[in-house]
Order: C-alpha cells, then sequence, then structure tokens
C-alpha cells in the first residue's frame, strides 16, 4: 500500500483521470472530493459491498419463484386495501 | 453461446435459452444497454426487460450475455407510494436522459428459494431505465432512509421502517 501524508486542500492524482483532494478534517472524520469518469463507480466501500452482496442474492437465483412472489404480495396487497 | 441470431421478416430476430424462461425471442430494439453494469455483474452489459402475465407486477430483467442471471424487479409504488429516486445530475447525463416521462426506475427484489415470504426490496440501488436510449444503470441513491434490504410484506403492513439493518 502507498502511504501517502496530505494537508487539508491538498490532492492525490490516480491515473490522469482520478483525483482525491482532502476537503476538510472535523475530529476522527476526513471528508474527501473525488473526481472521477462516470465509468468509474465511487462509492463508500461498505455501501458498495453490500450492494454487491445483494446484487449476487438477486440475480443469480437458479430459479426465482415468481409465482409465489406474485401470490404473496397481491394477498397483502388486498388485505391491506 | 446460448445467444443466437436468425434472419426473419422485419429485420434480426435473436434469441437466448435462460434456465427461467426457456427460450426468449428478441429484437435489437429490445435491448437494455447498461452503461456501468450492476453491482458484483460489472461485464455484463446487455438485458431484457421481460413481463408476463402471471407475474405482476413484478417484471424481470434478464440478462442476454449470461442467461442464468435474472434479477426480479418491482416498481417501487407499489410497495411505497411516496418513494422517490433522486437522480444525480451525472447519471441524467450519463443516460442521457432528456424526457423525464420516459425515465422508468425499479427496485431489485431478492426473493430467497423455498421462502418468498423473506423477500427484500432493495430502496438504496434501484435500476434507472431510459426507455428512450435504451440504457439503464443501477444508481446509488443518497437517502439515508433507504436500505438494500427491506421486507416486502413487512412495508406492505407497516410502511417503511427506518431502523431496518443495511
Amino acid at each position: 500500500m502507498l502511504i501517502l501524508t496530505r494537508k487539508v486542500g491538498e490532492s492525490i492524482a490516480v491515473g490522469d483521470e482520478i483525483t482525491i483532494k482532502v476537503l476538510g478534517i472535523q475530529g476522527r472524520q476526513v471528508r474527501l472530493g473525488v473526481v472521477a469518469p462516470t465509468y468509474v463507480p465511487v462509492h463508500r466501500e461498505e455501501i458498495y459491498k453490500k450492494i454487491q452482496e445483494e446484487n449476487k442474492k438477486a440475480g443469480s437465483g437458479k430459479q426465482i419463484d415468481f409465482e409465489a412472489a406474485q401470490r404473496l404480495l397481491n394477498k397483502k396487497r388486498k388485505s391491506g386495501e | 453461446m446460448r445467444a443466437s441470431t436468425t434472419m426473419a421478416e422485419g429485420g434480426k430476430v435473436h434469441q437466448v435459452v435462460t434456465p427461467r424462461f426457456g427460450r426468449i425471442e428478441f429484437t435489437e430494439q429490445e435491448i437494455l444497454t447498461a452503461t456501468v453494469g450492476l453491482f458484483a455483474f460489472e461485464d455484463l452489459k446487455q438485458f431484457l426487460l421481460l413481463s408476463f402475465p402471471g407475474m405482476e407486477p413484478f417484471h424481470c430483467l434478464q440478462s442476454i450475455e449470461k442467461p442464468e442471471v435474472a434479477f426480479a424487479l418491482l416498481d417501487p409504488r407499489v410497495l411505497l407510494p411516496e418513494y422517490k429516486a433522486d437522480i444525480p445530475q451525472e447519471v441524467v447525463e450519463e443516460l442521457q436522459i432528456e424526457n423525464l416521462d420516459k425515465l422508468k426506475d425499479f427496485v431489485i427484489v431478492t426473493i430467497p428459494s423455498g421462502k418468498p415470504e423473506k423477500m427484500t426490496a432493495n430502496l438504496l440501488a434501484p435500476i434507472v431505465i431510459n426507455l428512450d436510449s435504451r440504457k439503464l444503470k443501477q444508481v446509488v441513491l443518497a437517502a439515508p432512509e433507504y436500505r438494500t434490504r427491506h421486507s416486502i410484506l413487512e412495508i406492505l403492513e407497516k410502511g417503511l421502517k427506518t431502523d431496518a439493518g443495511v
């Protein structure tokens, strides 16, 4: 891992297209500004991982049981009316 | 390859054989292209949006490149009439959105095998589709009240509970 020390207002360049700037520090929190092309998704890591995990569960099922889900959903919607 | 192409009257008809629906025929105009692949499926770019009788209000986002990959989708307003997907400006540009009426958003539903009552909706990262440009993207919303696993039956019973785990 490359370790760099930066002051508030200073940046790190990752390749030609990505810049990460330290915007401010407050206690134990650091505010970062990231400039990157749209094809580079930038997200908080824990959110990124949770969405990845959930997509794997949702999309890798061999046989999604639409019929059972539909029955349940429509029954619940009717009873809630 | 399980996707193939034949010539027919009215243009090229492609087909894909899926484990869930069997053989599906489609034309090029029906293909939805992901600008950036879905999380964990970054290499898959071509999809079909399928709706069958007996499935509503669910839809299916079917991968063309990898037929075993398919997602159950739901119009989030079926669950929460007040659901709001604030699309960031850069996504508006990325999807070439000119007409907001042609913008459609869906949430991905996880339906656990054998336990459909445990199905959950991912309200945090909806699939946004521009029906004009046929481009789609999974967008992460900056909405602290939305998470990746909301119990659908609970939402229908009690509305949105914001203390559910992410």
